[in-house]
C-alpha cells in the first residue's frame, strides 16, 4: 500500500472522530445576531481582487472572540505595560451624557450595548498576572454576557481553564447588574452572584465609565470597573470583529492589537503614531492597521468600499504571485527583504513606478515608491468587475493573511508604497492609497506623510 | 436543495434562514471543529460565518449554489480563526506513529495526540482541504467549488496537504526522538 493511501486511511479514521452536533447555544446566538443584522442589498463596487484586502478574513477572526455575548476578551499582552491607553484622554472635559432608558429587548440600555476597549491591565484576582488588552462586549446577544480571558494566547480558553459568563440587566437608570452564569475559578464568582455597577457615558456615548457599587465577585470587579472607549468598526465585515478606535482626537496614539513583529496573538502598543484632528482608525488587527480621514470613515456603513482613501499598514510583506488566477501565493524568486521587494516593484512591467527613494522611519530603513498602473497594462484578475487592469503587489509572508494590489474601476488608483525594514526579512507595507484621482491622491499624501513619519515601532 | 428556502431567506425571511441553518448546522459544526480542533473557536468561527452568510445572502446569484457558498464562508472563517490560533499549538510530549505500519487499530490515544499535533502544524488552508476531503467526503471538484478555486488547484493542494501531513507527522516523530534523548 502506498504511503499516500496510508495517510488517507489515517485521516479518514481520525477525522471521523469528534463532535457532530451543533450546540443549541450556537444556533440561538446566530438567530439573535441576525435579528439585528440587516442584509446587504445594494450592489456596490467589489473589491479589486476576490481575496484582496485583509479586512474580510481577519476581521472575522477577531470577531470570533467577541461575538458570543457581552464580556471581556483579553486580546494581547503589551510589550510595554506602561504604554498609554489606545486613545488619548479626551481633549475636553468630558460631559456626562443623559442616561438612556433601559431597553426591554436587550436588557441593557441602548447606549451601553456594544463593544468597548480599554488599556491593558493585569487581573490578579482572576489569576492573570500580566497586563492584557481588554474588550468589554455588552449586550450583543440579548442579556447574555460572557467574559473570556486571554493574555495573548487564547490557550487558556481552549484548555477550558478560565471562562467567565454573566447575564446583564439594568435594574435602575444609571445602573447595570451582572449575574454570574458560569463560575470563574479563584475569582470569587459563583454562579448566581450578582454585581451592581453605576455607569456614566461621556463624549456623546463614546466613553463608558463603570464603577462597582455592590460586587462580591472580585474578578469581575477588577475587569469591569474603569473607563472604556467604544469600539467603532464600520468597514466591510469589520463590524463583526477586529478593533477600531474610530475617530481619533489629535495627539499620539498606540495600536491595541496590530502585531508587526508577529510575536503573539496581538501586541498592544506595537505601533505608535501622532495624528492631527480629522483621522480615524478604521482597523486595528493582528496583521493590519488602517487610518482614514474621518470624513471618509463617516461614510462607511459596513458595506463594500466604493473607494480607498487612507493609510493602510500591513505586516510582513512578500511579493504576490503573478498568475492569472491572482492566487494568494508568494511570487517565487523575490526576496522578502527591503531591497528585494523594492527592486521587484521597480521592475514590474505593469507598474508606472517612480524612482524609489530611501528614507528612515523610526530609524528603520525604508523605501518610498509612487505607483500607478502602466497605461499599456491589461492583465486583470478573475473577479475584477469589468476586467479593469490589476497588478497583484504583495501578500503576507508565510500566512497569506492579507493580499494587496493596485487597480480599481476607473483606473485612477494611485499608491505611495512605503516599505519599512523592521527586520532583515520582515518588511512592513505602508500604502497611502487613493482610488479616485491623482488630485485626491496628492492631497492625501500631503496629509498622510507627517503621520507616517511619526510612526514608532515597539517590539 | 432548499431553493425555495434560500430564495425566501434572500428576501429577508429569517425563519427560512433559520431552517436552512438548522438543517446544515450539525454538519458545518463538525467540519469547522475538525479544522479548528477547539470547541470555543469552532463556535465563534461558525457563528460568525453564519451571520455573514445571512448578511450577504441577497448577493448570492444562484440559490442552487447556497451549500457550496456556505461551505466557503465557513472554511474562510475557520481559516481566519486558525491563523489567530496558530502560534499556540502545544508542543508537548509526543509519541511516534509509524504511518507505514498503520492498520485499522492504529488510532490509539497516543496516535491521536500525534495526529492532532501534526494536523495543527499544517497551514489552516491545508487543514480545511483535508477535512473537506476526508471528513466531508468531497471530491476534488467539489472541494474546488467549496473553496472557489479551480479543480486542478484543489487536486494539487490536496496532494500537497497529504504530503505536508506526512511531513508533519515525521517531524513530530523526530522531535520525540530528540525530546526523548534530552529527557
Amino acid at each position: 500500500m502506498s504511503r499516500e493511501r496510508d495517510i488517507e486511511r489515517v485521516l479518514d479514521a481520525w477525522l471521523a472522530q469528534g463532535p457532530t452536533v451543533m450546540p443549541d447555544r450556537l444556533f440561538d446566538g446566530v438567530l439573535d445576531r441576525i435579528e439585528r443584522q440587516p442584509q446587504r442589498r445594494l450592489a456596490r463596487l467589489q473589491r479589486r481582487f476576490a481575496t484582496m484586502r485583509p479586512i474580510t478574513i481577519f476581521a472575522a477572526a477577531a470577531a470570533i472572540a467577541v461575538a458570543v455575548g457581552a464580556g471581556i476578551v483579553l486580546l494581547g499582552r503589551p510589550s510595554t505595560p506602561d504604554v498609554a491607553a489606545p486613545t488619548t484622554a479626551p481633549s475636553v472635559v468630558p460631559t456626562p451624557t443623559a442616561v438612556p432608558s433601559p431597553s426591554p429587548v436587550a436588557g441593557l440600555p441602548d447606549g451601553v450595548a456594544g463593544t468597548w476597549i480599554r488599556a491593558p491591565r493585569a487581573l490578579p484576582a482572576s489569576g492573570i498576572s500580566e497586563p492584557a488588552v481588554l474588550l468589554l462586549d455588552l449586550g450583543t446577544v440579548g442579556t447574555a454576557t460572557q467574559v473570556r480571558a486571554d493574555p495573548g494566547t487564547m490557550r487558556w480558553l481552549s484548555e477550558g481553564g478560565w471562562r467567565f459568563g454573566s447575564r446583564g440587566s439594568s435594574p435602575a437608570p444609571g445602573r447595570l447588574a451582572f449575574e454570574t452564569t458560569l463560575a470563574v475559578p479563584n475569582a470569587g464568582c459563583d454562579v448566581g452572584t450578582v454585581g451592581e455597577y453605576a455607569y456614566t457615558l461621556y463624549d456623546d456615548g463614546r466613553v463608558l465609565d463603570l464603577a462597582a457599587v455592590d460586587e462580591p465577585c472580585a474578578g469581575r470587579a477588577e475587569a469591569y470597573a474603569g473607563t472604556w472607549r467604544l469600539r467603532d468598526c464600520r468597514l466591510p465585515r469589520s463590524n463583526l470583529g477586529t478593533i477600531c478606535a474610530g475617530d481619533l482626537p489629535a495627539g499620539t496614539h498606540t495600536s491595541a492589537f496590530f502585531d508587526p513583529w508577529n510575536l503573539s496573538d496581538g501586541a498592544y502598543g506595537a505601533l505608535r503614531l501622532t495624528v492631527p484632528e480629522g483621522w480615524s482608525n478604521s482597523e486595528d488587527f493582528l496583521t493590519s492597521f488602517f487610518l482614514v480621514p474621518s470624513e471618509e470613515y463617516a461614510k462607511e456603513d459596513g458595506g463594500d468600499l466604493e473607494s480607498w482613501h487612507g493609510i493602510y499598514v500591513q505586516r510582513a510583506a512578500s511579493a504576490a504571485a503573478q498568475d492569472e488566477e491572482c492566487s494568494n501565493v508568494e511570487q517565487p524568486g523575490v526576496a522578502r527583504t527591503l531591497d528585494g521587494l523594492t527592486a521587484w516593484l521597480a521592475a514590474h512591467p505593469g507598474l508606472a513606478a517612480s524612482e524609489p527613494l530611501e528614507l528612515t522611519i523610526d530609524f528603520k530603513r525604508a523605501t518610498l515608491t509612487d505607483l500607478a498602473i502602466d497605461p499599456a497594462w491589461t492583465a486583470t484578475c478573475p473577479d475584477a468587475p469589468g476586467g479593469h487592469p490589476l497588478v497583484a503587489l504583495f501578500r503576507e509572508a508565510d500566512d497569506g493573511g492579507w493580499d494587496w494590489g493596485l487597480g480599481w474601476p476607473g483606473n485612477q488608483d494611485r499608491q505611495r508604497v512605503i516599505l519599512v525594514e523592521l527586520e532583515p526579512e520582515n518588511v512592513m507595507l505602508i500604502a497611502i492609497n487613493d482610488t479616485n484621482s491623482q488630485a485626491r491622491f496628492d492631497e492625501l499624501v500631503a496629509k498622510a506623510m507627517p503621520i507616517v513619519e511619526s510612526f514608532e515601532f515597539r517590539k | 436543495m432548499d431553493r425555495g428556502l434560500v430564495e425566501a431567506a434572500q428576501r429577508g425571511d429569517r425563519e427560512a434562514y433559520a431552517d436552512l441553518v438548522r438543517v446544515r448546522g450539525d454538519r458545518l459544526f463538525a467540519i469547522a471543529h475538525r479544522i479548528l480542533r477547539d470547541v470555543d473557536r469552532t463556535e465563534d468561527a461558525l457563528q460568525d460565518a453564519l451571520v455573514i452568510a445571512w448578511r450577504d445572502l441577497p448577493g448570492l446569484r444562484d440559490p442552487d449554489r447556497f451549500d457550496a457558498w456556505l461551505h466557503r464562508l465557513v472554511v474562510r472563517s475557520c481559516v481566519a480563526e486558525a491563523v489567530r490560533a496558530r502560534r499556540h499549538v502545544a508542543n508537548l510530549h509526543v509519541l511516534p506513529l509509524d504511518i507505514a505500519a498503520a492498520s485499522d487499530d492504529y488510532l490509539s490515544v497516543a496516535d491521536r495526540d500525534q495526529l492532532e499535533r501534526g494536523f495543527l502544524r499544517l497551514p489552516p488552508e491545508q487543514r480545511a482541504i483535508l477535512v473537506l476531503r476526508h471528513y466531508a467526503g468531497l471530491e476534488p471538484a467539489e472541494i474546488a467549488d467549496a473553496l472557489g478555486i479551480p479543480a486542478g488547484t484543489a487536486r494539487s493542494r490536496l496532494h500537497h496537504a497529504h504530503r505536508a501531513m506526512r511531513a508533519a507527522l515525521e517531524a513530530d516523530a523526530r522531535a520525540t526522538a530528540i525530546g526523548g534523548s534530552l529527557a
